[in-house]
């Protein structure tokens, strides 16, 4: 084989390897950082595989204390296109489901959050996971799973809408 | 061990001692240090170990960073490699590296590859669907092994890895459809699905092009994505039988995109018919065709057991008949044996009513007895030559 093509052959998927590890980290650099409060997914399966997975506690707007007792997410509808973010980075003041994707309030949010539901289409996120090492697997998985500890999602929010987890975090819930 | 069998052969008369003495002259000189080979080994493999374990053991310590970066010199220290064993003109007066270890060090550069996409989807907690990154994976890898690959690991990885791809954009909401709420993106899955048999043609131009020294690789193409098609295809025609797919098909979503796979398979056919004109070729053309009439008829005959066991024993006598022309022994067996069984089935269907009693029991049983050794005395007496066509193993 030519030595020029066998060298291009080669290089190709180092080159692409290379270009998609500077694409990823470039784009998690970007965005806002903030904190979510998060309950375990589903309690008899916590891990899946190396993910912890967690659902979201959005603060919802307004804070109606019929909601307080209830998921949060009956009042968050999967017809909204993404969820408004209202707050000083990363405290998470209140939170307002957006409409049509131009939603005219969408200028008063401070972030938005989005999650890709079908091409084009976007919802509120309701759930995301956190990869783990194995040895932080089984403590992360006893913290969440002891009721008397609140879990709070770290996360970046890009400008794109997507949420990107970077740690969890425990406080007694008071 | 040479010692001992050459006394003993001189000792039978079998050789003389003249040859033998010229056997023990040969042997000496071509005396390799195994001994001394298998201690460089086994150093080379404790050493090789240890920086293993010492890495696997500081894992959780290492910046996320600097292990993304280790898995990248790893890819560049096997591309080093590949490039130094690839070399086909045999170089430098040394014997061409053998086929199957390029084979290996593309199976494992490939792999790591595909991992790295897990490890940076890892550190960087990315959520794009799977089906991206083997997209990406084979747009990257895909002309290295195209080239390079030499047999059974490259030829695996490249028909599986599209196979794969298409089986995961089958099963993804993001992209309208998923196996249990199948919607809008089915017909455009089922194409994608379908793709694979293009395999077939393409190993064919392959091959007609002489690439002499990698003729193992082209057929082994061909065969990973003739399984491909037979197996979908099967298993389609078994299922079929269990439900009316029009029920519920209410908007015709279903038939549209089975149709689709009809052309899809019908222009494989074609183009490997024009291509390779051998019995090898037209016989899988024709198997082709085949998969292509069973998927247009798998529809309307769905939710009836006899129809659909027709189907199958239409399809699968076919591709019997198909593998006699091509002097294809294994295939013509696998496909005797399919058939016999799926008659012993239908057979059982047929008689049901029957089977509550016991004449309907000993009808069933007569039948299987009958129809076992009409198929073991057929793909016997009518299959072809061991002789007649290059096994798996050869390269002609």
């Amino acid at each position: 084989m030519n030595p020029a093509l066998r060298l291009a052959l080669l290089a190709l998927p180092l080159a692409g390897l290379g270009w998609v590890w500077y694409d990823t980290a470039q784009r998690n650099a970007q965005g806002i950082e903030w904190d979510v409060p998060v309950t375990g997914y589903d309690p008899r399966d916590l891990l899946k595989g190396h993910y912890v997975q967690f659902q979201y506690q959005w603060p919802v707007d307004p804070p109606a204390p019929s909601l307080r007792k209830a998921s949060a997410a009956p009042a968050l509808s999967d017809d909204a296109s993404g969820l408004c973010l209202i707050g000083s980075a990363p405290v998470i003041a209140r939170t307002a489901p957006l409409g049509a994707p131009k939603d005219p309030t969408a200028q008063s949010c401070t972030g938005i959050a989005r999650s890709p539901l079908s091409t084009g289409q976007t919802t509120i996120p309701h759930s995301g996971r956190l990869y783990v090492s194995e040895a932080e697997a089984t403590r992360l998985q006893t913290a969440l799973s002891d009721p008397h500890q609140q879990a709070t999602l770290h996360f970046r929010l890009r400008p794109d809408g997507i949420i990107v987890p970077i740690s969890l975090s425990f406080q007694p819930k008071r | 061990m040479t010692e001992r069998k050459l006394k003993a052969w001189v000792k039978a008369g079998l050789i003389d001692g003249d040859t033998a003495a010229r056997i023990r002259n040969y042997e000496a000189a071509h005396a390799r240090p195994l001994a001394l080979w298998a201690v460089v080994g086994l150093a080379a493999l404790a050493i090789g170990l240890g920086i293993i374990s010492l890495v696997a053991a500081n894992w959780d310590a290492l910046v996320p960073q600097t292990r993304l970066a280790l898995h990248g010199i790893l890819l560049g220290v096997l591309a080093l490699v590949l490039w130094s064993i690839a070399d086909d003109r045999g170089a430098n007066g040394r014997d061409r590296v053998s086929p199957a270890l390029i084979d290996a060090a593309l199976l494992v550069f490939a792999l790591l590859g595909l991992a790295f996409f897990g490890h940076i989807g890892q550190v960087y907690q990315t959520s794009a669907p799977p089906w991206q990154a083997v997209a990406l994976w084979l747009a990257l890898f895909a002309p290295l092994l195209l080239a390079m690959g030499q047999g059974w690991a490259s030829a695996t990885l490249l028909v599986g890895g599209a196979i794969t791809l298409a089986w995961l954009r089958a099963d993804d909401p993001l992209l309208g459809t998923t196996f249990a709420h199948p919607g809008t993106g089915l017909i455009r899955s089922a194409a994608e699905c379908t793709a694979p048999a293009l395999f077939m043609p393409l190993a064919a131009f392959a091959l007609r092009q002489k690439l002499a020294p990698r003729s193992n690789f082209g057929h082994r193409l061909s065969q990973i994505a003739l399984a491909y098609v037979l197996a979908a295809i099967s298993l389609m025609v078994i299922f079929s039988s269990f439900s009316l797919w029009a029920s519920v098909d209410s908007d015709g979503t279903i038939h549209t995109a089975l149709l689709t796979l009809a052309p899809l398979l019908g222009l494989a056919a074609l183009l490997l018919w024009r291509i390779d004109r051998s019995p090898a070729g037209s016989a899988n053309a024709s198997i082709l065709v085949l998969a292509a009439l069973a998927a247009i008829a798998a529809y309307p005959l769905s939710g009836s057991a006899i129809g659909a066991g027709l189907l199958f024993l239409a399809l699968w006598g076919g591709i019997a008949a198909a593998a006699l022309h091509s002097a294809n022994r294994a295939l013509f067996q696998l496909a005797t044996t399919l058939f016999a069984l799926r008659l012993i089935i239908l057979s059982f269907e047929a008689t049901g009513g029957l089977l509550m009693s016991g004449l309907g029991l000993i009808i069933g049983g007569l039948l299987t007895l009958v129809i076992a050794w009409g198929a073991w005395h057929l793909s016997h007496t009518f299959a072809p030559d061991r002789a007649a066509r290059p096994s798996a193993g050869e390269t002609p």
